[in-house]
């Protein structure tokens, strides 16, 4: 068929690029990952066999924490993303006349443009002990040189890097959504805070979900906020594998964390994805 | 009268949420603004007393910095070119023709975005040493295209999802073999997504830091990685005036996608609009 | 030898039989359409003589040479698109063009030909401009132009008229048999509208779940229908159900919940078959009183339940004395209009009734 002879030429030099540099690097870092640990070697020990005990050792509670943190700290952030998002989504799918809607819109992609390094400074420089609003921990009790307040850092940092993702991601949930049924249960004598409640945001779920996992997503592999933010109390995983590579030069271990790293996104995105699309048949998309 | 408290307080949280996010997306920008004017030689309370340019000073006449931006504008342009042809050839196979696992090899080209950065530019930097690459140029430029392959090939897709099949087929009804109809009517068409979508993987690119980060040798670092450690040794504003730099930059790409390709048009009106 | 020939094509996708065993065949010259109702088969026999979709077996022949092997871009045909797939971003001169340029016609020649389509179909001068300027009728004569100007072998349209409002489309309905008879193109159009199939085609192919039901000019296929879709498809049709009692020369008898009446028949049909007796409405008189009855053969009572009064057309709604319905038309000559509920004779002749069998699995 000459049609496939074609599609399989145009194809083929992103498919080349795949499989050397994506599908190469992966099967090193399996590859890697099993191999054991010399130190004082850069790299794993290519004379001795295979093992897992890198994957062994992160049932250890000392790794736990980082999982933990990155989890714990992922899912905050989510939270409050989706929560500050959905009104913004909302008002640029319903409300905004058109100049509105894209200055808001330019807004949002100017902030997911924005280099993390300046937004990471940004927060620091905001919300740490010299900026205008390091008052803010106070406000919910949380000492700023803690450690709680040092979490509240990266989970501003996060939430500023996350925040536009999230949003523009429901502008397209939100847009989706036939006004009309909630003209509809106005008709029938709902007052508008009611008609929200029970009929737009029971049909935002599956997009909130899914703008959710997005957000979760990107925030526990995020590197640069927990680095710089969490000033080596707060440490993501993602961090960890930094450490490991360029601190004790275990590059088994780094590989192990990463391959456990990968299987987790891998997780969020087809299986949650997948799961909340299925299971609440979204509307449009 | 219930009711009309109800709507009211509802009123009341959408403006405060609205009014929150608000502040906590612009003040820090703003701060970060002011701070890259502040004279001052140490760090003190905001808001800053003096006002200078001399952190713009000290960017523009650093050569850590530029060698950084000329770095990071290669890669960056590097990848983005090579991973737009690829992308824009992948995406408009996948989306033009059928044929067994179509699905699959479309979910392996965006994979990478699924990916941790961390985890890509460490396996990159194995892989580079086990091939022998040592220098950090070919090695960051790697890690560059595997990272905006995924979005051309998003973009381009969406943008071709949107041209009618039927101008394709009048295009071959009318005598054109599929690859002239492809190169004169649906390429055409899908300019503005191709655009988009070259754009926004090249400032993804450029933004990127695990990547380089792990991929930089001490001679080619790209400028992310300068300025993180710039912050890391030693926390001076020359890093706010960057940020405003960069600051000014997305602004007038952001300008400039608008004008060429229309925002609205990126997040697209959704099917009970207009 | 036909300038166009399908041979038993069958086409079908996944579990269902899209096209079965469709024969037609067209001379040169004339315009064809296929007719029926959504999911009929029809597209999907324009895609297979356009060469976009492979039958599973028969064959299809143009000009007398088999077309299988060919892909629509080797095949000489002109389509116009339903939704006139006119490429935005060129103007009328450069689409209108793009066929000649693909088929290898000579650079010098293009723009007078070009010009000379244009003239053709009513729209000269508009040669710089783009689609999204023209309006729908114009849009649809430049897709025309765009496919006549190659001389096809074969011009195929799908719908060419339903994205038009309804009185744009009858004038362009009488421009566009203009158009393709001055042409002399063989032409297919397919077409839900029976409408639009009676007034633009010499022959019309009514199709049906698949198959092919009926081939004829729209007065055989109006007149003498041969099965109960060709004949509730075309025209109005009121149904007069029953079993057949007698069956002899052309003409049957069917005993009706109304007693006994003649009509008709069309086709063969087996003895105390169940089967209907198709009335068009226009033939139905409705007789407020006994005047003028004995013009007619069969004369059955009944109620008026409404009247609607379209302008230049009277529309009764009837009750028989059985309780079934009956729908009849007459030209609106100023005569006083019966009331809601006033008792009528509706008379009609044995040539006004068909007789037709009732299609089996509740297809009716």
């Amino acid at each position: 068929m000459r049609q496939r002879t074609l599609a399989a030429g145009l194809l083929s030099p992103a498919f080349a690029i795949f499989a050397v540099l994506m599908a190469g690097p992966l099967a090193i870092l399996i590859d890697e990952s099993l191999k054991p640990f010399v130190s004082g070697r850069i790299g794993g020990d290519d004379a001795g066999g295979l093992t897992l005990s890198h994957y062994g050792e992160l049932m250890d509670p000392a790794y736990a924490l980082y999982f933990a943190d990155t989890f714990r700290l992922g899912l905050i952030v989510t939270l409050v993303g989706v929560l500050l998002g959905y009104p913004v989504a909302y008002l640029i799918a319903r409300q905004a006349g058109p100049r509105l809607r894209s200055a808001l819109i330019a807004g949002l992609i100017g902030m997911l443009f924005l280099s993390l390094i300046v937004r990471v400074y940004a927060i620091m420089m905001t919300f740490g002990p010299i900026g205008p609003l390091s008052g803010i921990g106070g406000l919910v009790g949380i000492e700023i040189n803690s450690r709680a307040g040092t979490e509240m850092m990266v989970v501003l940092g996060l939430l500023h890097t996350v925040f536009p993702l999230v949003a523009l991601t429901l502008v397209g949930t939100v847009q989706n959504l036939n006004p009309r049924l909630e003209d509809a249960a106005l008709s029938l004598g709902a007052p508008r805070w009611r008609a929200f409640l029970a009929v737009t945001l029971p049909l935002s779920v599956p997009g909130m979900l899914s703008a959710g996992i997005l957000g979760y997503a990107f925030c526990i592999s995020n590197f640069v906020v927990p680095l710089i933010l969490g000033k080596g109390f707060v440490l993501f995983v993602s961090n960890l594998i930094y450490f490991r590579f360029s601190e004790v030069n275990n590059y088994p271990s780094g590989a192990a964390i990463s391959v456990i790293m990968i299987l987790i996104s891998m997780i969020l995105f087809y299986g949650l994805m997948r799961l909340v699309r299925t299971r609440w048949q979204e509307t449009g998309r | 009268m219930m009711r009309r408290y109800g709507d009211l307080a509802g009123l009341m949280l959408y403006a405060l949420l609205l009014a929150i996010a608000a502040l906590f997306a612009l003040v820090p920008i703003v701060v970060s603004i002011v701070i890259s004017f502040d004279d001052r030689t140490f760090i003190g309370p905001f808001p800053p007393s003096e006002f200078s340019l001399r952190w713009y000073g000290e960017f523009l006449s650093d050569s850590y910095y530029h060698e950084g931006l000329k770095v990071s504008l290669l890669v960056s342009g590097i990848a983005t070119a090579v991973s737009t042809t690829a992308g824009v050839m992948a995406a408009v196979a996948l989306d033009r023709f059928q044929f067994p696992g179509r699905n699959v090899i479309q979910a392996l080209l965006v994979s990478p975005l699924v990916i941790p950065t961390v985890v890509i530019g460490f396996a990159m930097l194995m892989f580079a040493s086990r091939l022998g690459i040592i220098d950090g140029l070919p090695r960051l430029i790697m890690g560059h295209i595997i990272i905006t392959l995924p979005y051309v090939v998003r973009t381009t897709l969406a943008s071709l999802t949107g041209i009618r099949p039927t101008l394709y087929e009048a295009a071959i009804s009318l005598g054109a073999t599929p690859l002239q109809a492809l190169w004169e009517v649906v390429l055409p068409l899908a300019r503005t997504g191709i655009f988009a979508g070259a754009i926004f993987a090249f400032v993804m690119s450029f933004d990127e830091v695990a990547v380089s980060l792990f991929l930089s040798d001490p001679f080619t670092y790209t400028l992310p990685v300068a300025l993180l450690a710039q912050m890391r040794a030693d926390l001076n504003f020359t890093v706010a005036a960057v940020s405003v730099i960069f600051l000014l930059f997305t602004i007038l790409l952001i300008w400039v996608i608008e004008r060429l390709v229309g925002l609205d048009r990126l997040v697209g009106q959704g099917i009970y609009r207009g | 030898m036909p300038a166009l020939d399908l041979q038993d094509i069958t086409k079908t996708f996944a579990e269902v039989v899209a096209v079965d065993r469709a024969s037609f065949t067209a001379e040169a010259g004339e315009i064809i359409a296929l007719l029926g109702p959504s999911g009929c088969g029809k597209t999907t026999t324009l895609r297979m003589i356009a060469g976009f979709e492979t039958p599973d077996s028969g064959q299809i022949l143009i000009g007398g040479k088999d077309v299988a092997r060919r892909r629509p871009y080797e095949r000489n045909i002109g389509l116009v698109f339903q939704d006139y797939a006119l490429f935005p971003h060129m103007t009328v001169a450069d689409n209108i063009g793009f066929g000649m340029k693909h088929r290898g016609v000579a650079r010098g020649e293009i723009p007078t030909r070009t010009a000379d389509a244009l003239a053709r179909v009513k729209l000269s001068g508009l040669e710089r401009r783009r689609p999204s300027q023209l309006s729908g009728g114009q849009q649809q004569r430049v897709a025309l132009a765009r496919a006549l100007v190659t001389e096809p072998d074969v011009m195929l349209l799908d719908e060419p008229l339903s994205n038009l409002d309804a009185k744009l489309r009858h004038q362009l309905r009488v421009e566009l048999r203009e158009i393709l008879s001055g042409a002399e193109t063989t032409t297919i159009i397919v077409t839900h509208d029976q409408e639009e199939a009676m007034g633009l085609a010499d022959r019309i192919v009514v199709m049906n779940g698949g198959k092919i039901e009926q081939i004829g000019t729209p007065q055989e296929l109006y007149a003498r229908p041969q099965t109960y879709f060709v004949a509730d498809f075309l025209g109005g049709a009121n149904w007069l159900p029953g079993r057949l009692a007698a069956c002899a020369g052309g003409r049957a008898q069917v005993d009706t919940s109304v007693g006994p009446i003649s009509g008709r028949a069309t086709a063969a049909l087996p003895p105390a078959a169940p089967v209907a007796l198709c009335l068009r409405p226009e033939r139905l008189a409705v007789l407020p009183d006994r005047a003028g009855a004995e013009d007619y053969e069969t004369l059955l009572p009944a109620e008026v339940e409404l009247v609607e009064h379209l302008g230049a057309n009277l529309r009764y709604w009837l009750k028989l004395t059985s309780g079934e319905r009956l729908h009849a038309e007459a030209k609106n000559l100023g005569a006083p209009l019966p009331d809601r509920k006033a008792p009528v004779q509706v008379g009609f002749n044995a040539e006004d009734g068909i007789v037709l069998a009732l299609p089996q699995d509740g297809e009716a």
